[in-house]
Formats: C-alpha cells, structure tokens, sequence
C-alpha cells in the first residue's frame, strides 16, 4: 500500500499534501465496523474494501457512495471482467469496483499422490472419497479431507457440481433449493465424508477452514500446512495464514473442487474484494482518484498476487501465466466456470454467517445423526425465508 | 453475626459528667447531623443516582425496547422505533432456538449448581477437618482457581480439552474401559456439540465456584460449637449421619443462601460458555443469554426481539432472586 | 502419654491402652489420609493454571505432542515476547495492561467513596427507606449484565461513550456499588457507636469523628470491598467487549485475551503467555491480600 501511496502523490500532485491513512481491520467484524461507524458517525473510513458478497447488501443499507460517473469515465472499465462489475451494480449505478477475485480449489502435495499411486487428480465425487481413503490409508495418522461445516462458500461447489441450486430468483422472490434432488445428492455426499470412514474428522464439525468462528488462522489450514490433513479446499490465498513451519511447501498444488459425475469441474464461488467509497466521505473526489491508482492493472495485479488473488481483469486471468504454474493451476481452471449466486443475495450474509448460519448448521446437525429429511427441509425453509425477508419469520 | 450495637440514633446519651454548661458549637454540630432527616439521605445520594442511572433506568428500558420493533434503522435514526405490541414475545414462544437456548440453561444450571455446591462442601469438610496450617495452604490454592478470570480458565480448560493431543483426550484414552475410556476419545472435539460444550463449561464453572463455597461453608461450620460434634460421634454416628443431623439443619440458611446464589450466577453464565463455543458461530450451543446477546449484536441487529429474551431471562432470574431475598430477611441479613 | 514410654509390656497387654494406640494410631492415619487428600484437592485445583503456564513456556514444535508432557523440554521466552511485543495484535502488551489497570483503579476508588458513604448512611442511621434500599441492593446484584447491555450499549452510542474507557469506569462503579455497600455497611455497623459519641463528647465534630474513629476501624473492610470490586472490574468480559468495539487500542485485558484466542486459534503458546500475563497479576495480588479477604468473604456470605 505504501508504494501505491507514492504513486497516488506522484499521479496527483494536487493530493501531494493529502495524507492517506491506511487502517486495517478485523475481517469478520467489518460489517460491524461499517454499521457502527454510519451509526455513531465515529471511524468512518472514506474509502474501505468490501468482500464482493457484501456490496449489494451495503449498497441496499445506503453506506456506499454511487459512482457511477467516475466508472463510466474510468480508462480502466472496459479490461474488467464483466460478471465482477456486474455484482457490483444494482439498478444501473454501481457501487464499488471490483479489485481482486479468487476461487477455490482442492490443496494436495504432489509427493503424496505419487506415493499412494494417484495417477491423476480426482474428476468425481467418487473418486474424490477414493482418493482420501488412500492418502489416509499411506499415510496413517491424517485426515483425508476437510468436510468443515461452516465454509458455505466452498460447499456451494457440491451443490453446482451436482447441477443444482442453492437457491433461485425469479420477480424479486427467492425459492430455496435444497430438497431438489441433485441439493440432496451433494448434502448427502459431503456429509458421508465425515460418516463413512472418517475421511474428515469430527474436529472439524462446527468449524471454517481456519479453526473456530472467527479465527483468522489455525484449524484445517494448520493441519495442511503441518501435514496433517492430505486434501484441503480452500483458495490460493490460504497460503498468507498457513504456520511458518509449514512442511513441504515446494509440493503444493491444486486441482478443481470435482463434480458430481465429471468430467468438467464443479462450478466455483467467485470470491473477492471490490473498492467502495464511503457514502459520509467529504472527500469523494480524492477517493476515487486513489481508487484508480491501488485498482489499475499493474497495481491490482501485483497487491493480488501478493496474496494468492487474481486481478480483475479478463486479459490478466486468459493470459495464461496462471495457468503454467503448479500450484495457481487447478485455481485457474476453476476459475474459467464460476458462479456468485445466490451468495450476493440482499440477504444471504444474514441467513449464512452473519446471524443464522442455516447450511452451516444444517451439516453439522446431519454430521451430528440428526434426521435427514427433516433436518434439509426445516433448512430450506428456512433459508427460504431469510432470502427473501431478512428475517427468520 | 454481627449485630449493630444498640442505641438509637437522633438521642445522645446523657454525658457522664455535669449536665449543666451550655453544648459546644461542636457538639452542636454532631447533634444536629444526627438528628436531621436529611443526613443518611444524602449519604445515599450518590450510590442512588449511580445506581438508578446506569442500571435501574436500562432495566426499565430493556422492558421498553421489547415492545418495539427496534433494529437497524432505527439505530441509524432512518426510522423511529414503532410500538408493536406483543409481537416480538410471539415471535419467541415460536422460535424453536429460543426453547433450544432455554432448555440448555435449565439444564446446565441444573447440573452445574448441585455440583458446585457438592465439590464445595466437601472441600470445606475437609478443610474443617485440616490442621491449621494445611487447611490455609488448600484454601489459598482454592482461592487461586476463584481469583482466576473467567476468561483465562476458559481459554486454559478449551486448551486441555483440544482434540489435538489435549490432555483430556490422552486421559481418556488410557482409562481401562470399564471407566469409559479406550482409543475412541482420541481426537475427540469438546466444543463442536452441546452435551460435550456444556460438561466443558460444567467443569470451567464447578472449579472457579467452589472455592466460594468452600470458604463460606468452613466459616460456617466453625460457628458450630464442637460440642455437638463430639457428642453426636461419641453416640456412634459416622461422618454420613453427623453431616444430616448435626451440621446441614444448623447451617440450612447458609446452604439455601449458597444455593439461590449458584442458581443465579449458574442460569447466567456467559463468558464461560461465550469462550468455549467459539463464540456465535454455533447456534445449536447457545444459551438464552447467549442468544439474547447474539440476536443483538449480529447484523442485522435486532434489539427489540433481543430485548425481549433479555426480559425473559432478567424475569426468570428475578424469580429467584425473590426467595433469595426472602431466605436473607429470614436469616436477618436486613436488620 | 507417660505409660506409652515407659514399662511397654504393660502397655501391650492392658486392653484400655490398646485401644488407645490404636486410636492414636488410627487418628495419625486419618490425619496423615486428610493432608494427602487435602493435597490432592490442591493440586488438582491448581493444575490448570500450572498448564497454562507450561505451555506459555513452550515452543510451537512441543505443544501437540502425543503423550503430553507437563514441562516443557525446550523452555521458551518467545511466546512472551511475542505478546509482550505486540507483533501479533499490533499492540504492545503493556498498552492493554494500561487500560485495565486504568479502569479498574478509577472504578475502584470512585465505588469504595461511594459505598463508604451510602454504607455509612444504611448502618447508623434509621430512616423511612432504609429497607426498601436494602433490598434494591439485593435485587440489583442479580440484574444480568448481558441482559443490560442492549440498553447500556443503545444509550452509550447516543451518548458517544463507546470505544471509550470513561463508559466503562461508569458501568464497573455502577456494578461494584451493591456488593461493595453491601459487605461496607456490616463492616461499619461492626465498629462500636458509643467510640463516635464518645467522641463527640470530647469536642470532635462529625468529620472527624470519621477520621480519626471510623475510617481507621473500616479500613480492613475497605481493603476487602476494593479487591471485590478490583477483580470484578479486571475481570469484566460482557461489557468490555460490547462497548469497546474493535478500537483495538482501548481494549482491556480479558478482551484482549479473547481476541487472541478468537483470531489466533492455533497459537496456543501465545494465548497462553497471554492468558498469563492477564491472570499473574490478579492471582499475586490475591496471594498477598488472602487473609484479610477471606474475612471479607464470611463477613459478606454469613450474613447474606
């Protein structure tokens, strides 16, 4: 950020006195912060990064500053890929832009396959669970997948890669999804991956991929790191919160979160964050010039690489160095068939992890032995509900 | 028991010496504090305006807020706070959380008190029965464990029970089988479902609580004149029948005062259970006020709905708190 | 005790002075059988904080080992520094040991004024509400706190006093005056009237009949009611995490041990070098205090 802050003083000398602050905060408490600081008018920032799934809701509640002139006007606009600036626009004004994206995909070591005899990496569920028994089976002592509870975004893969839903729109009302067959299909498989056989351990029930709630590290993503779990889905930014004693870091690699049947992979969340102004900024003209200076495509890309992200340009992602790499590859790929909804959904925070935690805690009830059919349905309507009021009633 | 010595207040007694000779300004002075109305009101004034201000007035208006239908537009001033009526208590009696959170603080109050109050008792029998010197060293070890911050015995008792080489689980792996243990406990997760979660925090809360009750059954039972202990064993009775007969109905008020007072703190608790289910990421693990706090402050809030649980749950306690303080006029504390 | 040592043929073969050995003997075993339980009991109780402190002590590589090891074979400083630094929250240990020290001193003291004052008031003198008081002061005790939260944290956001220290010096005097009157009010009324009146005889106005008289008698009772009202408020977790927010800097110590936890669930060393850093000091105090609190605590239990 730093250097973007020189570059932002260079670009604009008329800012050169301007001081731009950089504050970091706690992810999973942003949408707090953002709510507490347009409620007492205290720590308001003039621009903030948002998770893309969180702009329509704050762009719906009135936090974000519209600008759409700035967009139109932005040399930049027409190398964004269209789908991120699509979520990003409600009725025709956007927003916010967005920065940077990333996918998820399945983490294996190299090493490890080749010592268990796996040619190839998994194209179907079946081969996903066969494909754990073995890594467990030579190499006893560690978890073959990481069936956590509280990670919807990755679990929405099963579902798409089943070919279903989680949910769906038509005129403004949603219907959930989670009873249709092929919902039930990927519910039921991802669960036996925790029932039959133990694949995934009963750590992990009631957990994200890093640990408790909250955490911003630890959980499955220590065990990858340390070598204790063999397959781990999760994107390429877990790199930034695996331990320093990770173990045998050069034999990372990817493949695609696999489908139902194969043998193309399962559709993936499109993650990532986008750039918004602050609706009580006083200087919105300055924030937007800052935004073109940290959003442009040498500086996008660099800050997401960084971190495991790719930029928001289509050039950068078909370019193809992505696509050589060992490890970013499975990524890539991925990322060639995503999907965001109904994750961008006015109400889906509230009715996943913000409040309700429905699919969360529907798994964890069914890893836990409740009822299947009743658990789902109780679910689904429930989810259902949510969607479209906000509220469980 | 301290009694207050008597003599009434506002009435000097008649000094020893000569009467005769005009009172001194000062004396004056103590006189007229004495007798005006106004002193002990005064006195009172600041502890009262505290006390009404920062918790008699939010009370009232937690009663307030959970007939509204208060969230966030109107914390943003978007919107004023409308009445509604009854809504959000209907809301609650059909929320199936809401009775989920309930049941567990019924149920984890009803084990937790009993054994808090059984490990504290006997510690402090034991502590009765020590020599002196080894009776302080137990009890300022003990007081340790309820000088301990909630929040740090919590941290410590998750860090014991983790299911990666915590030593919970390496215990229950090596007790032979007809104690329950075996090769199944290794790895096994104490926060990830409620009945473990629960006896976690059962455990976190019985060794903060029973120090308390420890030294407050030792002070107690050293009231006893041992007179009637050494009667009752020359009689023949074992420690069992001495405990029945001799030294729970001489010290009944203290235990029914212990007890009420473990109701309330135990059907409360927060932190404990707070830290050990990883915060509000588990719903299926919370406890009403658990719940009532979540509903609050997860986005988007809902401060009347939570409000109203938050009533539910000061009502309950409050019911308790009744026979708390009827058991207290009982054993004169108001005098 | 003079028969044992001397003709012990005697003593083994008269029936009365066996049964007495053997009752000293049995006695010797029962008190040699309590102490041992005694110490087990003590043990167990301190074993947790005794882990706490091993582990804070060890490095990354000892903490899951599969047999647990109760002292650490490569003890280490870094977990201390780490948090002592600050490089993981961003903050330097010794900022959020500032804070609380901060609001628990100014709590403490402003409640044992107020208290002494309003104990003063409720145990010499007889007035028309004085029970009605009493009994306000036993039902606040059982108000919950997270209960009273909502309406704290609604009134103090309109009122501008989250993320700040001042809301909860406030909020922690509020909370510590009913206990803290309380036990001060059965340690006044403990202190003889006839002293003041004696005198107010000799010439003394009513101030110093309070300073010279009273405040040196309740003084052990002040020093009880401030280290209830001192662990209380360095304790406090509900009020500490609502109103404090995310201003990392103003954040109190049980917070900031939360928020290690909560944020870093893996590092179990560095929690635990926190969580001792947090729970040494209120423990060592509480050592040097144990006497004069245990009197406190039965002064305020017995009577209720």
């Amino acid at each position: 950020m730093n250097g973007v802050v020189t570059q932002f003083h260079t670009d604009y000398p008329a800012y050169a006195k301007t001081k731009v602050n950089v504050v970091w905060v706690p992810w999973t408490s942003r949408t707090t912060d953002w709510n507490d600081a347009l409620a007492s008018g205290k720590n308001a920032p003039d621009i903030t990064e948002l998770g893309n799934t969180d702009t329509p809701t704050e762009a719906s509640l009135g936090v974000l500053a519209n600008v759409s002139s700035y967009v139109n006007s932005w040399s930049a606009k027409p190398g964004i890929v269209t789908g991120m600036l699509a979520n990003d626009t409600q009725n025709g004004d956007v927003y916010a832009v967005p920065w940077f994206g990333g996918v998820r995909g399945v983490w294996y070591r190299t090493d490890q396959f080749k010592a268990a005899g796996i040619t190839s990496p998994p194209t179907t569920w079946a081969e996903l669970a066969t494909d754990a028994q073995k890594l467990m089976a030579k190499f006893p002592g560690t978890y073959g997948i990481d069936a956590i509870t509280d990670d919807t975004n990755a679990f929405a893969s099963f579902v798409w890669g089943a070919g279903g839903q989680i949910a769906t729109q038509s005129n403004g009302t949603w219907t959930a999804d989670l009873t249709s067959p092929a919902d039930e299909a990927a519910i039921k498989f991802y669960v036996s991956l925790y029932t039959k056989d133990h694949l995934s351990p009963s750590k992990y029930i009631g957990q994200t991929e890093l640990g408790n709630t909250g955490s911003t590290s630890g959980g499955a993503n220590t065990d990858f790191g340390l070598g204790k779990l063999d397959l781990y889905i999760d994107g390429p930014w877990a790199t930034a919160t695996m331990p320093a004693n990770s173990t045998d870091k050069s034999n990372w690699a990817s493949f695609p979160i696999p489908s139902e049947n194969g043998p193309n992979a399962a559709p993936v969340f499109a993650g990532g964050s986008d750039l918004a102004i602050f609706k009580t900024s006083k200087y919105q003209q300055a924030d937007w010039d800052l935004i073109s200076v940290m959003d442009n495509t040498a500086n996008s890309t660099s800050f997401a690489n960084l971190q495991g992200f790719f930029p928001p340009y289509t050039a950068e992602l078909t370019g193809g160095v992505y696509k050589t790499e060992k490890f970013m590859s499975g990524f890539a790929t991925a990322a060639a068939n995503s999907q965001v909804s109904p994750l961008n959904a006015k109400n889906w925070p509230t009715a996943d992890t913000g409040k309700y935690y429905i699919i969360p805690d529907m798994l964890k009830s069914l890893m836990n032995g409740a009822p299947f059919a009743s658990t789902v349905a109780s679910a689904n309507s429930q989810l259902q509900t949510v969607l479209n009021t906000g509220t469980e009633s | 028991m301290v009694r207050t010595i008597s003599g009434q207040p506002g009435h000097l007694r008649a000094p020893a010496g000569p009467v005769s000779g005009p009172v001194s300004f000062r004396q004056r002075g103590v006189i007229f504090f004495r007798r005006h109305r106004l002193a002990p009101y005064l006195l009172l004034l600041p502890s009262a305006a505290v006390i009404a201000v920062l918790v008699l007035w939010p009370t009232v208006q937690i009663a307030e807020f959970s007939f509204q239908n208060y969230g966030l537009p109107q914390e943003i001033g978007a919107a004023p706070a409308q009445w509604v009526g009854l809504a959000n208590y209907s809301h609650i009696l059909h929320d199936p959380e809401f009775w989920l959170s309930l049941r567990l603080s019924v149920i984890s109050a009803a084990v937790m008190v009993p054994l808090t109050l059984i490990v504290g008792t006997l510690v402090g029998l034991l502590l009765s029965h020590l020599g002196r010197r080894m009776a302080a060293f137990v009890s300022s070890v003990s007081v340790l464990a309820w000088a301990t911050p909630a929040v740090s015995a919590s941290v410590i008792f998750v860090w014991l029970a983790t299911p990666d080489g915590g030593v919970v689980d390496w215990f229950l792996t090596k007790l032979p089988p007809w104690l329950g243990g075996g090769a199944h406990w290794a790895g096994f997760s104490w926060t990830n479902a409620a009945l473990p979660a629960y006896t976690l925090a059962t455990a976190v809360v019985v060794w903060l609580g029973f120090p308390f009750i420890a030294v407050t059954v030792l002070a107690g039972l050293r009231t006893i004149p041992t007179e009637l202990f050494e009667s009752a064993r020359v009689d023949g009775a074992g420690p069992w029948r001495i405990f029945w007969r001799v030294t729970y109905p001489l010290m009944r008020p203290i235990f029914q005062v212990l007890f009420l007072l473990s109701v309330i703190w135990d059907f409360g608790v927060f932190t404990q259970v707070f830290i050990i289910i990883g915060e509000l990421g588990q719903r299926d693990e919370y406890n009403l006020g658990i719940y009532e706090y979540a509903t609050a402050f997860t986005l988007p809030p809902a401060y009347g709905l939570a409000s109203a649980l938050a009533f539910i749950l000061t009502i309950i306690l409050l019911v308790i708190t009744v026979g708390y303080v009827r058991a207290s006029v009982r054993e004169g504390a108001l005098r | 005790m003079t028969t044992l040592s001397s003709s012990p043929s005697a003593v083994s073969s008269s029936p009365s002075a066996v049964r007495r050995r053997r009752r000293l003997l049995t006695r010797r075993a029962r008190r040699v059988g309590l102490n041992l339980l005694g110490l087990l009991v003590a043990l167990i109780t301190l074993f947790p904080i005794f882990w706490m402190v091993s582990t804070a002590f060890k490095p990354a590589t000892e903490w899951y080992t599969l047999t647990p090891h109760p002292l650490p074979r490569h003890p280490t400083l870094g977990n201390f520094r780490a948090v002592i630094d600050g490089s993981v929250v961003g903050l330097p240990y010794w900022n959020f040991l500032k804070n609380s020290l901060f609001v628990t001193v100014v709590s403490v003291v402003a409640s044992s004024l107020i208290a002494l004052l309003a104990a003063i008031a409720l145990a010499r003198f007889r007035f028309r509400f004085r029970t009605t008081y009493l009994i306000m002061l036993l039902i606040v005790q059982m108000l919950p706190q997270q209960a009273l939260v909502i309406a704290l944290f609604l009134d103090f956001r309109s009122l501008n006093l989250l993320d700040s220290l001042v809301g909860l010096i406030l909020v922690y005097t509020a909370f510590a005056l009913p206990v803290t009157i309380w036990m001060l009010r059965n340690f006044v009324a403990a202190v003889p009237r006839e002293l003041e009146e004696a005198a107010a005889i000799d010439g003394a106005g009513p101030m110093k009949a309070f300073w010279r008289i009273l405040l040196p008698l309740v003084a052990p009772g002040l020093v009880a009611t401030s280290v209830f009202a001192f662990v209380f408020a360095y304790n406090e977790f509900i009020f500490a995490l609502t109103f404090l927010g995310t201003d990392t800097a103003k954040f109190t110590l049980p917070i900031y041990v939360q928020y290690f936890y909560g944020r870093n669930g893996a590092d179990w060393g560095a929690i635990m070098a926190a969580s001792t850093l947090f729970t040494v000091p209120v423990l060592a105090f509480f050592l040097l205090v144990q006497r004069r609190l245990r009197a406190g605590l039965v002064a305020g239990a017995v009577k209720g």
